[in-house]
Parts: structure tokens; C-alpha cells; sequence
């Protein structure tokens, strides 16, 4: 066999090669990645979803979301993602640690949602309840909420049923000429629920070893010379090295 | 359209033979041969891989996990992640080590034998208190001056004016207490700099290591 | 390395063992005729549907509220499905279908196996079919670009291992020892998408860890376009072009150089500046863009050289318009490639449609062009009929080099406007995605004319089998009747 056995002993030595590199390298140098306990609170960071969340995050890869929407927050010197506020720090492969499906995404049609958690709740709403009424109004119809959204409206994931003698607790309130007509109320289905959970639990804020969260500098301290760094950050036990 | 060119029994057909404006169905062939843009490109080849090196030795961190851009290096980061006050100081002192001491005492802490003392190891750190070494950061040190029993005569410069308090307790902490240079000192706080700086605020000239061994090191 | 491989891989012009082995081409194209037909069919049908589909959404992205009830056809599950049905549907059995024929006659051999391309093309397809439905239901495995529930990747890997073990006998098998490089490259993106896609099977749909899934997503992308389609479609171009240029690629040692240095570069690159990867991950992916350029541009100078600097000669046919289509994208690709890590570039254009354009453009460009080039080659020969008009053929070629065009420029520029507007502090998320708009209507409109385009080809193919069809049986049958006519006439004296 003229050549056949060359080339694919060159094909599997090329493969095998890159294989090591860029996928088994990278897991063995992760092998002992364990969440990280911030010694302020006593919280750990990533901490596992709850149920309905994980729930919801099944809901957001069913639809497809992740098309339209990135869970990625870059670094300083690429793009303005912090000077814009959409997070605090960059994102890391430790805020992916527990998800099942780890859904990035490439292309930002929508906002980043990867601290959507954090940005939707407003002030004085202590259990994030206003922050899912929001969000499952604008996933009933996007446009009663922006008039320029593109957003595809996920009316399926809501039933409009006739009120009965007491209209149910969860029905959406719908800004006027949105939604049904008078007589019927939306009620979100279970799907919706958990999608709400799910999006209004989303927070990569949290400082982390390898992206540690600048604070600012305590007024009065130190002056600092150009070698100093000049922030402070948040205390962390040792990671894993 | 009706079956032109459709030969009957679709077995027969000489394919060889030239259609109107279509080209002769003979297998392509691989000519032999070698051309000048080959070297050219073996030459842009070697250029780029150079290149290439050159940014993975600048960018990819010795492929250190615990480093993302825009960060650099591991010390970068570890420097913005204090876990006690002295290693804040240790983390935020081997930045200072780098850019005021190394040139000297080199980055092993090693010195030059004949011409720089070492700081690693050395009978001069390992004491109890700092109070010697806070001065000669302070106001320098001219003269000769043993150290580890070997007898050096140089001036080092003094820090007193480009250096804060704070600096200066990163700096001498980093050295102190750097357990890859074998030291395990206590670490130097910015208040004890303060003190003696205050103290010694009319010195105008370097110390000599005569003077400094008259001086407690600790108090 | 690479001058020592040149030495040992040249052979002198008299050495052309099993020569006299070699089989008619008529007799070839008989042996591969229904089983190559069939598996265009397919791919062609998905083609049609995955490109309907992304007409769909792409026009959904202007207005929102089309069709909106339809819980099944919402933008993210229609994009889930396009990217199935272009890659697994289309450009993977239509490379198998095409590597096959072109394996066959510069093998000089008749198809051995073709029941295995059979198992292959119906295991295949019913695994696209229950894959893009089952997307469409909502069962995507939510990774961009392999979103095939593992309900239907499991018999596509399993069918995979059969066609592609089949071809690979075939090419143990041929009576001319000698290879070409479309053969190289056929080896090359035969063996590779093997590898890499029941890698990724195994390891992401069934293992649910989110570092691991991270990073083979990242890896498995890399490997299927840039080590697959890539290489696939350049094995139809290194076949198709120099047979319509009437010369032989040349000089072998540039090609050479480029087959082995694309085979050891290509693989490290793929890791966006944006991903959530250490800092070496990503300087490793941008050094090998970089350099993945030497090899990218040593195939153009082949190309070039065989064409002898006579591109036109190409625009007479439409295979060469075709062919000399996928290799411009190719060179786009390759600067583009590299374009987007520059500093300035990356934080505009990374997260923005202009990924999405980069990869449409190896997938409908590179690939896709090549592949219809192989595909307006072969058919006419397996049917053993020009096309109905040849001209239509010509405006099949140029209409589907346009429809590209314009479906990747449109998002490319749209996500550069795109990036530009939301790096200023303050915009909001539909101020950005307007900035996209007029461009994105632009790639809207290309997506349409690619889906007529398509569909009349699709068409085309079907009328052509059928007459082809009609030829072979019909004598066939007349002989048959004939015979039992004899055998009546027997029986009755």
C-alpha cells in the first residue's frame, strides 16, 4: 500500500497530539477544581442550583436560547462588557463547574444574561419575586415591555384560561391591550416558572481566585508607587493549585 | 432534454471522447516537481513559528491554569488575592523585589558573589527584628559589611524618598519571609518603617554596617 | 521533516503500477451509480429543508412576530435544526457521496461494499430526520453546532463507522497505487470527522460535566470544520479543478508541504478570544490561526500553479465557477481567521453575528461550494446526460456563489456594526441589534435566493436520476417482456 500507512500514522499522531493538548491537558490541570469558600461569608462559589432552576436551565436549552443569548462577561481590554456594568469581572471555566450543559454561547442577538440575576432584581425585592414577575411578562410578549425588542414572544410556555371565581395569584398583569381579553388572565405553565427561576438565578459576580472582583481603595491609606496594586480584594482560601 | 447523449445500454460509453465545450474525462495526474514559493513559504513558515513562540512566551502564562487574560502571569494574580496581611504585603512586595532590588541581589536573592550580597539566607535578614535592614533601606549602606562571612564593599542606594512606608514593609516582608529562599522571618509592618523612619528623619548620608551593628534589631 | 517526506513520496513518471487494472470509467460509474445518486439525493433533500428553514429565520430576526405561535418554529429551535441539517444533513454524506465516486475512478477500481454506503445512507439520514426533529421538539443538546440529541447521534455514529470503513477499504482496494492528493485530503477529512464525532458523542452526551463539555464543544467545532469540511471540500476541488483546467496540479511538493503542515497546525486553533479558557488555551488557538495561514496559502499557490494563472479558463463551466468559488472563501476564511484575534478586532466582533458568518462561510462557502461544484461535476456522468440545459447549470453556479455572498457578507458586516454599537457605553440591546438590521436583511435575502437555487438543483438531480432511471430499465423491461414473450411462444408451440 503505497503511502497509506505514512499518512495515517502522520493523521493519528497530528490527532492524538491535539486531542492531548487542547482537551486532555486542560482537564488534568482542572482535575482537582473544587468550588471556592468566600471566608467573609462562609458561602461557597459555584453552589448547585436549585431544582426549579436546573429545572428552567433544561427550559433555556430546549428553546434555544443560548443562540440569541451569551453567558460570557471578557476581561478587560476586550470589548467593554465591564465598563458596561454587565458584570463585575470576567467569566471563568469554574462558573461553568456545575452546569450539565454548559451553554456559552457565540452570539449576542439579545443581552448577555450571564449575571441577569443580579441586574433584574431591583432594589427592596428581597426574594427576587418582582424580578420573575418581569421577566415572565416580557417572555409572554417582549414587545409590550420594548416595542424594539426582536425577542420571539414564548406565549406557549402560558395558558390563557378563562378567570374562574377568583383569578389565580400568578397570572401576569398585563400592561393594557397586551395579552388576553377582558374576562381571560395568563398564567404561566410549570416550564415558565423554572425558566424565570433559572434566568433570575444566573450570577457570576462573585470574586474568584483567578478573576478576583477590585474593590476600591479605602480613602486615606497608602499612596501607592506604579509597582502596587491598587486594589484590594476580597479575602479567599488557598485554591487548588 | 429528451435523454440526449443517454446511451442505451449505459455501459458501453467512451468517456474520453470530448463533448461540445466540455472537458476530456481523463483522471487528473500530480505533476512532480518543486517551485521557488516553496522555500518562500518554508521561510514565512519559520518567521511565524518564531513568532509564535515569542507570543506563547509572553501570553500563555507557562501554561499556567489559574491565569486568564488580561492578567499575565501567576504572580499577577496571586498579588490580588491576599489571604493574610503578611501576604499581602509578601505578594505586593515581590512586585517591589522586581522592579527596585533584583537588578542587585538578582532574582534568586542569590547576590553576586564579590559584588552584592545575598538576601537569601543571609545572617542579615535572619534576625529576630528588622530595624537594621529598614535603615539601610532607608538611607542606604556604603562601606564594607560581612555577610554570611564574606566581606563585600559596595553602596547601596537609598529607598527612603521613591519608597512609601508600606513599600517598604512589602519589600523587606517579601524578603523575610520567602520560604523558596529559605527565609521564615516574622514579616515587617508599615508602622515599625514609620517609627524608624521618624527617627532617623536627619540621617542624610548612607549607613555603614559598623553603625547598624551598634543598633538592637529588634526593639 | 517535510523535505524528507517530499523524497520519499515522489515516485518517477513510469512508476504506475496496477495500471493495467484500471476499470473503464463507464464501467466505475455503473458500479457507484444508484448508490452515489441516492446519498446525493439525501444531502441535497436536507440541503433544500436546512436552507428553508434558515430563510425562515433569518427573516424571523426582522420580524419578530412571524408565525409566532408555533412553539416549534422559534428562532433558537430553527437555528438548532439549520445547523444540523447544513452539516450532518447536507455536507457530510454529500462528501461521503462525492469522495466515494471520485475514490473509485482514481482507483481505477469499481465500487466494492456499496451495500455499507447503503446501511451508511439510511442509518445516516434517520438519524438527521429524528435528530432535526427531535430539535425542533426541543430535545437540541443545547451545544452550538452539535445539537443532535444523543438519540439520533448514536446510529449516526454508528452509521458513520460503517460508510466511512467501507470507503476506507475502498481505497486499500484500488488498482492504482498511486494517490492523488484529493486522496490525501479524502483520508485526511474521512478519518478525522470519524474520530472526532464519536469522541464527542461519547464524551458530551453521555458524560454531564460542565468543564468537560466546555471544552470538547470548543475542540469538537474545530475538528468538524476545519479538519472535516475543510479538508473534504479541498479534496473535490483537487479533483474537479485540474480535470476542468486540463492540467495536472503541480508542483506536488508545495502541495505536499501544505497537506502536512495544514495537518499539524489545524487542529490547535478554534478557541475564541471570548471563551471562558485560560489564558495559554487561547494564545495556543491564536498562534495556530496565525500559522494555519502558510498552509492556506501554499493550496491557493497550488491552485494557481495548475490553473497557470489562467483563471478564466474555470468560468466556462459551472463545476469551475463552482470549485473556484469554494477556494476564494477558502482564502477569506483564512485571513478573516486571523483577522479577528488582532486586538482592535476581537473585542468587536467576538459574541456578535459575526461568528455565525465565519461559520457560515466555511460551511456554505468553502464546503458548500465545493461540494455543488463535485456535485454539478458528477451527476451528469452518473446519470450519463449533460444537464437538461447546461446554461441553467451556469446560473445554478453563479446564483449559489451569489446567495453565499451575500448570506456571509451580510452577517459579517452586521456584526461588525454590531460590535461597534454595543462597545459604546450606554446603548441598549435594540440599538444594537438595529445597528445589525439593514445587513442582516441583507443576509436574509441571500438566504432566500439560496434556498430557490438549491431547490431547483434538488430538483434537477431528482429529474435526472429518474431519467437515468428510465434509461436503465426500460431496455431492461422491453428485453424481459421480450424474453417472456419467447418463453410464452415456447411454452405455447
Amino acid at each position: 500500500m503505497k503511502h497509506g500507512p505514512f499518512i495515517l500514522v502522520g493523521l493519528l499522531l497530528a490527532s492524538a497530539s491535539s486531542w492531548c493538548g487542547m482537551v486532555l491537558a486542560p482537564l488534568v490541570q482542572w482535575r482537582d477544581l473544587q468550588p471556592e469558600k468566600d471566608e467573609g461569608t462562609a458561602t461557597y462559589y459555584p453552589s448547585r442550583r436549585s431544582g426549579l432552576a436546573e429545572q428552567g436551565s433544561e427550559v433555556y436549552r430546549a428553546m434555544g436560547c443560548f443562540h440569541c443569548h451569551t453567558q460570557i462577561i471578557r476581561g478587560r481590554g476586550l470589548g467593554m462588557d465591564l465598563e458596561k456594568g454587565l458584570g463585575t469581572r470576567r467569566s471563568v471555566a469554574i462558573d461553568f463547574l456545575y452546569d450539565h450543559t454548559v451553554m456559552p454561547g457565540e452570539t449576542r442577538l439579545g443581552p448577555d444574561l450571564a449575571n441577569f440575576g443580579v441586574r433584574s432584581r431591583k432594589a427592596g425585592d428581597t426574594n427576587g419575586a418582582l424580578a420573575r414577575r418581569s421577566i415572565l411578562v416580557k417572555l409572554f410578549d417582549p414587545r409590550s415591555v420594548n416595542s424594539a425588542s426582536i425577542m420571539p414572544s414564548y406565549a406557549h410556555l402560558f395558558e390563557v384560561r378563562k378567570i374562574s371565581r377568583t383569578p389565580s395569584p400568578e397570572a401576569l398583569v398585563l400592561s393594557p391591550g397586551a395579552g388576553a381579553q377582558s374576562g381571560f388572565e395568563v398564567v404561566p405553565k410549570p416550564e415558565a416558572i423554572a425558566l424565570a427561576a433559572y434566568l433570575t438565578s444566573l450570577d457570576s459576580q462573585k470574586s474568584v481566585f483567578v478573576a478576583p472582583v477590585p474593590k476600591p481603595v479605602k480613602k486615606g491609606g497608602e499612596k501607592g508607587t506604579n509597582a502596587s496594586p491598587s486594589v484590594v480584594v476580597e479575602t479567599h482560601s488557598a485554591p487548588p493549585k | 432534454m429528451k435523454g440526449r447523449d443517454l446511451s442505451v445500454t449505459m455501459k458501453s460509453s467512451d468517456d474520453n471522447r470530448p463533448r461540445e465545450g466540455r472537458p476530456r474525462d481523463t483522471e487528473p495526474r500530480l505533476e512532480a516537481g518543486s517551485s521557488p514559493q516553496l522555500y518562500w513559504l518554508m521561510a514565512l513558515l519559520g518567521v511565524l513559528a518564531v513568532w509564535g513562540d515569542h507570543y506563547l512566551v509572553n501570553r500563555a502564562a507557562d501554561y499556567h491554569p489559574q491565569v486568564y487574560t488580561p492578567y499575565l502571569s501567576f504572580y499577577e494574580v496571586d498579588a490580588l488575592n491576599p489571604k493574610s496581611p503578611g501576604d499581602v504585603l509578601a505578594a505586593k512586595g515581590r512586585l517591589i523585589y522586581q522592579n527596585y532590588c533584583q537588578p542587585c541581589h538578582q532574582p534568586n536573592g542569590g547576590g553576586l558573589p564579590g559584588q552584592f550580597p545575598p538576601l537569601a539566607g543571609s545572617d542579615w535578614v535572619a534576625v529576630p527584628g528588622p530595624n537594621r535592614i529598614i535603615r539601610i533601606v532607608l538611607n542606604g549602606l556604603a562601606g564594607p559589611v560581612t555577610v554570611n562571612g564574606a566581606v563585600f564593599s559596595n553602596a547601596m542606594f537609598d529607598f527612603g524618598k521613591s519608597l512609601t512606608d508600606n513599600d517598604i514593609a512589602a519589600v523587606l516582608t517579601f524578603v523575610r519571609s520567602n520560604a523558596e529562599w529559605n527565609n521564615s522571618s516574622a514579616p515587617v509592618t508599615p508602622e515599625q518603617v514609620a517609627a524608624i523612619r521618624k527617627k532617623t528623619s536627619d540621617r542624610g548620608e548612607p549607613w555603614s554596617a559598623e553603625e547598624l551593628l551598634k543598633v538592637p534589631d529588634s526593639d | 521533516m517535510m523535505t524528507t517526506t517530499a523524497t520519499e513520496i515522489v515516485s518517477t513518471p513510469d512508476d504506475r503500477s496496477g495500471e493495467h487494472d484500471r476499470v473503464l470509467p463507464g464501467e466505475i460509474d455503473a458500479s457507484c451509480r444508484w448508490t452515489v445518486l441516492a446519498l446525493f439525493v439525501g444531502a441535497l433533500f436536507w440541503l433544500v429543508a436546512a436552507s428553508g428553514l434558515q430563510a425562515l429565520s433569518s427573516v424571523k430576526l426582522l420580524m419578530p412576530g412571524l408565525l409566532a405561535p408555533w412553539e416549534f418554529l422559534t428562532y433558537g429551535r430553527l437555528e438548532g435544526a439549520v445547523s444540523c441539517g447544513l452539516v450532518f444533513g447536507f455536507a457530510i454524506p454529500a462528501l461521503m457521496a462525492l469522495l466515494t465516486w471520485i475514490q473509485c475512478r482514481l482507483g481505477g477500481q469499481s465500487l466494492a461494499g456499496s451495500l455499507g454506503f447503503w446501511i451508511f445512507g439510511s442509518m445516516w439520514n434517520l438519524g438527521v430526520l429524528g435528530s432535526v426533529l427531535g430539535i425542533l421538539a426541543g430535545d437540541g443538546s443545547g451545544l452550538a453546532w452539535f445539537e443532535l440529541p444523543l438519540y439520533g447521534a448514536a446510529p449516526m455514529a454508528a452509521a458513520y463507522i460503517v460508510g466511512a470503513g467501507v470507503l476506507l477499504l475502498n481505497v486499500k482496494l484500488r488498482a492504482v497505487r498511486e494517490m492523488h492528493v484529493s486522496q490525501w485530503f479524502l483520508l485526511l477529512a474521512v478519518i478525522w470527522f470519524g474520530w472526532a464525532f464519536t469522541v464527542a458523542v461519547l464524551l458530551n452526551q453521555t458524560l454531564s460535566s460542565g468543564l468537560v463539555h466546555l471544552l470538547v464543544g470548543y475542540w469538537f467545532k474545530q475538528q468538524m470544520f476545519f479538519m472535516t469540511l475543510l479538508p473534504g471540500a479541498l479534496a473535490v476541488v483537487f479533483y474537479v479543478l485540474p480535470k476542468v483546467a486540463e492540467a495536472p496540479v503541480r508542483p506536488r511538493s508545495l502541495v505536499l508541504f501544505a497537506f502536512w503542515t495544514f495537518v499539524f497546525i489545524g487542529p490547535w486553533g478554534g478557541i475564541p478570544q471570548s471563551a471562558p479558557l485560560p489564558a495559554w488555551m487561547v494564545s495556543v488557538g491564536v498562534v495556530a490561526s496565525t500559522l494555519v495561514l502558510v498552509p492556506i496559502l501554499a493550496t491557493i499557490l497550488t491552485v494557481y500553479e495548475t490553473l497557470g494563472g489562467n483563471c478564466g479558463s474555470l468560468r466556462k463551466t459551472s463545476e469551475g465557477s463552482l470549485v473556484m468559488g469554494s477556494v476564494l472563501a477558502l482564502a477569506l476564511f483564512a485571513v478573516m481567521n486571523w483577522v479577528r484575534n488582532w486586538s482592535g478586532v476581537a473585542g468587536v466582533v467576538e459574541l456578535s453575528v459575526f461568528s455565525k458568518g465565519m461559520s457560515l462561510l466555511l460551511v456554505l462557502g468553502v464546503c458548500g461550494l465545493g461540494v455543488l461544484g463535485g456535485i454539478h461535476h458528477v451527476v451528469p456522468k452518473l446519470t450519463h446526460s449533460q444537464w437538461l440545459q447546461p446554461s441553467w447549470a451556469r446560473i445554478h453556479g453563479t446564483a449559489s456563489i451569489l446567495s453565499v455572498a451575500a448570506v456571509v457578507a451580510g452577517l459579517i458586516l452586521a456584526g461588525m456594526f454590531q460590535g461597534l454599537q454595543s462597545n459604546k457605553l450606554g446603548s441598549t440591546a435594540s440599538e444594537i441589534a438595529g445597528a445589525a438590521r439593514p445587513m442582516l436583511a441583507l443576509s436574509a435575502l441571500g438566504c432566500l435566493s439560496y434556498f430557490l437555487a438549491q431547490s431547483a438543483l434538488f430538483g434537477a438531480v431528482l429529474w435526472q436520476s429518474a431519467l437515468a432511471c428510465r434509461a436503465c430499465c426500460v431496455p431492461c423491461l422491453v428485453d424481459w417482456a421480450k424474453d417472456q414473450r419467447v418463453e410464452k411462444a415456447e411454452v405455447g408451440r
